[in-house]
């Protein structure tokens, strides 16, 4: 469903103008009702590689396809218009619109999708924040909400227009471990329900038994690679991709991990840092 | 209502109200700012538009108030006062024009009809109009009615009978039946005044209200004005008027083709009001052009002899002195409305009156037209003033949106990443500027109206001037043209909004 190729972001550096890599991805693949995780340090590109999937960032090199189409040539325009129908963010910090009700957060990604009309409009908002638990807060303002509240408008917001592929920035990040395990729970299952592929990037590490298949992301630059993470009962086996890209095919639960390298598909180990390119 | 119901509502709303409900929402969100916006933008239209609806409405005002009287005759010397005095019952009386001079008028085969004029005295500051019933008889050009309709009672027959103007009757509180006793000269005295207390009037008839001046006034025969002032010789002068004042109408002139010449001469002299108004005929050139035709006109000794002196302009030079003077002088009048039977004999009459040293004939709208002229460079500088204003409401427009646009860009940001394109960003802003223009142009419409309604109010309480407001598609267009500026004010805020990167203003680089 997903299939990015040599993605790479490069930032001109603020002093000396020179551009600094902050992300490449050799291979990532994620297929329909798959849910993976982005695991990896800070700075290793992993909300940059949402934000270039949804088409917020353009990639300085690179293929994105996303139901065979490719997404990379389009115009500004067309990728908005690919986000809109076809994926669902749940930002990190949410961006709820602050003047909006919950009910209204929903209803105007609808709007702008042009999802459904009139009623049906209005049922399904209504549906997914019952969904998440929220059918008592549908007029409630985001600043009225706590933020385990905000983030499940954003859920149903991901939602409302049926995306083929959900994903979630540090979802987790804003909420306590006991919060933590309750949304993950919820946004899978809804994620599941809605017949959604779930990409989602996180630190936490409780998080992964969740998914189906982890992918780290260590850094861009010389040296980086992926390291193996197991999702419950997994044992994997590896499987060389053809750009070097390592995939683990889970078994046990079914967990399957991708290992993400540098260019050159060699794996010389993590955390090393970015590299700047002359 | 039901919960449900009321969230189908709430969401139905934006629904229905799509892009302009999210405009609005926006605009809702900063209520406070919003609000001083459409303050701002409201103040600039309801000065601007009480200025021209109060300009025009003081012209329209002083031009209706001219409709029913035609040519004025009356003693040289300012016009201006002539036709204000007359009626517009402002300003002080010029001096009497003495009965020979309108008995030769009256006399005069060309004229149709005359309806003298004798002012100052009031009661209670409402001047005291003396005439006869043939003021009555007075309609606009074209109209069927006569311009001063009774609302109650009946036109007065006798000396000493009243008929008073609406405003007249509601603030003096006198009704029909009741009488007063007037005071001598055109203001109302600190003391009360009852300089004619021998000479009480009864009110006969109360007029219903025009809009004009006449409704401030008091109207008596003008019989009675002489005879409280103790003057003389009206009765031998005054053909057809009796001792005890019958017959007033004896001064219209009994022809037969009276009524006939009547219409003909209103449709006249709307055309030549018309002209005047619209050609700003100077009276003085005018007169000099009738001067060359002076040696072929028909005298017909009206107060012009080969001396160029006559018995009237004797009489009149020693009535050139103040009103008080009058007393116990040979009786006149201040001023006469002269309708000849013909346009041309109107024409000739003018310039012959005006060529004589007695009197001086005007057309209240040449009167009128000179004077908006001297307005008009006054209206100039308010209409500059305006188009300040309004040029400071439009930057006050722009203003406001850049300054909304540039604390919203996160907040358009998000808009755009979940799902909201460039141009319906920029739709927004446009949208936005539509709602606040739109409302202060209403506000401001609104408050226009009130304002100028309490000008016009206290115009017409203060002065016998009436403000005649009136709905204009000239104002619908002034609105609509401070609305399209705003709007295309909000094209700056609306680009800068179109360019609204989302990873930059998410702090998602």
């Amino acid at each position: 469903m997903l299939e990015l190729r040599k993605i790479s972001k490069y930032y001109p550096t603020a002093d000396t103008g020179r551009m600094l890599q902050v992300l490449y991805l050799e291979v990532l693949k994620v297929r329909a009702n798959e849910k993976v995780a982005l695991v990896g340090p800070s700075g290793s590109g992993k909300s940059t590689l949402l934000n270039i999937i949804a088409g917020i960032i353009r990639p300085t090199t690179g293929s994105i396809k996303l139901n065979g189409q490719e997404l990379t040539g389009l115009s500004e325009k067309a990728w908005d218009r690919v986000r809109t129908l076809n994926i669902g963010y749940v930002f990190q910090n949410f961006y709820l619109l602050p003047g909006f009700s919950a009910l209204e957060n929903v209803l105007l990604a609808m709007q702008f999708a042009g999802t459904l009309m009139g009623k049906e409009r209005i049922e399904r908002a209504r549906e997914l924040l019952c969904r998440v638990g929220l059918e008592a807060r549908l007029h409630h303002r985001p600043h009225q909400l706590s933020n385990g509240e905000q983030q499940r408008v954003a859920i149903a917001r991901a939602l409302a227009n049926e995306p083929c592929l959900v994903m979630a920035d540090e979802p987790t990040a804003n909420l306590d471990a006991a919060n933590a395990s309750l949304m993950i729970e919820l946004l899978t299952e809804v994620c599941a329900e809605q017949g959604a592929a779930l990409l989602l990037s996180t630190h936490d590490h409780s998080l992964l038994r969740y998914m189906d298949r982890t992918v780290h992301l260590a850094g861009a630059g010389t040296g980086t690679a992926g390291v193996a993470g197991n999702g419950p009962g997994a044992a994997g086996t590896a499987v060389a991709a053809d750009t070097g890209t390592t995939v683990v095919t889970g078994a046990g639960n079914g967990a399957r991990e991708v290992r993400a390298a540098v260019s050159g598909g060699a794996a010389e180990g993590a955390g090393v840092a970015s590299h700047v390119h002359p | 209502m039901p919960q449900f119901l009321a969230e189908q509502q709430k969401g139905l709303v934006l629904q229905a109200m799509s892009i302009l409900s999210i405009a609005w929402r926006n605009l809702m969100n900063r209520k406070l700012q919003t609000a001083l916006a459409v303050l701002i933008i409201s103040l600039g239209i309801a000065m601007t538009l009480s200025v021209i609806m109060l300009t025009s409405g003081i012209r329209d005002g002083i031009a209706e108030a001219s409709k029913p009287y035609g040519m004025l005759v009356g003693s040289k010397g300012s016009a201006n006062q002539l036709v204000f005095n007359t009626i517009y019952l402002m300003d002080t009386p010029l001096a009497n024009l003495p009965l020979s001079y309108v008995e030769q008028l009256r006399q005069d085969e060309r004229v149709a009809r005359i309806v003298p004029f004798g002012l100052g005295d009031h009661y209670r500051g409402y001047r005291i109009v003396g005439t006869t019933e043939a003021f009555f008889e007075l309609r606009s050009p074209s109209a069927d009615e006569p311009y001063f309709q009774l609302q109650e009672g009946r036109v007065f027959k006798e000396p000493f009978e009243a008929v008073i103007g609406q405003r007249a009757a509601r603030a003096t509180g006198l009704s029909i039946g009741d009488t007063f006793t007037s005071g001598h000269g055109v203001v109302e005295a600190i003391e009360e005044d009852h300089a004619h207390a021998a000479h009480p009037y009864t009110v006969v008839g109360i007029l219903k209200a025009t809009g004009a001046p006449a409704d401030a006034g008091i109207f008596v025969p003008i019989s009675s004005y002489w005879i409280s002032h103790g003057q003389h010789g009206w009765e031998e002068k005054w053909g057809g008027l009796s001792q005890n004042g019958d017959h007033l109408d004896g001064l219209i002139r009994e022809s037969d083709h009276a009524e006939a010449a009547d219409q003909k001469l209103a449709d006249d002299m709307e055309v030549v009001n018309g002209m005047q108004m619209s050609v700003h005929v100077a009276q003085g050139s005018t007169q000099e052009s009738n001067h060359a035709e002076d040696g072929e006109q028909d005298h017909h000794n009206l107060g012009v002899s080969e001396g160029g002196r006559t018995e009237a302009d004797d009489v009149s030079a020693a009535n050139v002195q103040t009103q008080d003077s009058h007393d116990e002088a040979e009786a006149g009048v201040t001023a006469l409305l002269v309708q000849p039977d013909s346009y041309m004999h109107l024409m000739q009459l003018y310039a012959q009156i005006n060529n004589g040293q007695t009197a001086q004939a005007v057309f209240p709208g040449q009167v009128l037209a000179r004077l908006f002229d001297m307005l008009g460079s006054g209206e100039q500088a308010w209409s500059y003033i305006s188009a300040l204003i309004l040029g400071m409401t439009v930057l006050t427009i722009l203003l406001f949106m850049y300054h909304s646009t540039l604390e919203k860009r996160r907040h358009m940001a998000i808009m755009r990443a979940i799902g909201a394109g460039r141009l319906r960003i920029f739709a927004l802003v446009i949208l936005e500027a539509a709602w606040v223009t739109a409302l202060g142009a209403a506000a401001g419409a609104g408050l226009s109206y009130v304002l100028s309604s309490t000008a016009a109010w206290y115009i017409g309480q203060h002065s016998t001037l009436s403000v005649l407001l009136a709905f204009s598609w000239e104002h619908v267009g002034l609105i609509a043209i401070v609305w399209a500026s705003g709007v295309a004010a909000a094209v700056l805020p609306a680009i800068i909004a179109y360019r609204t990167e989302i990873a930059a203003n998410l702090q998602l680089n």
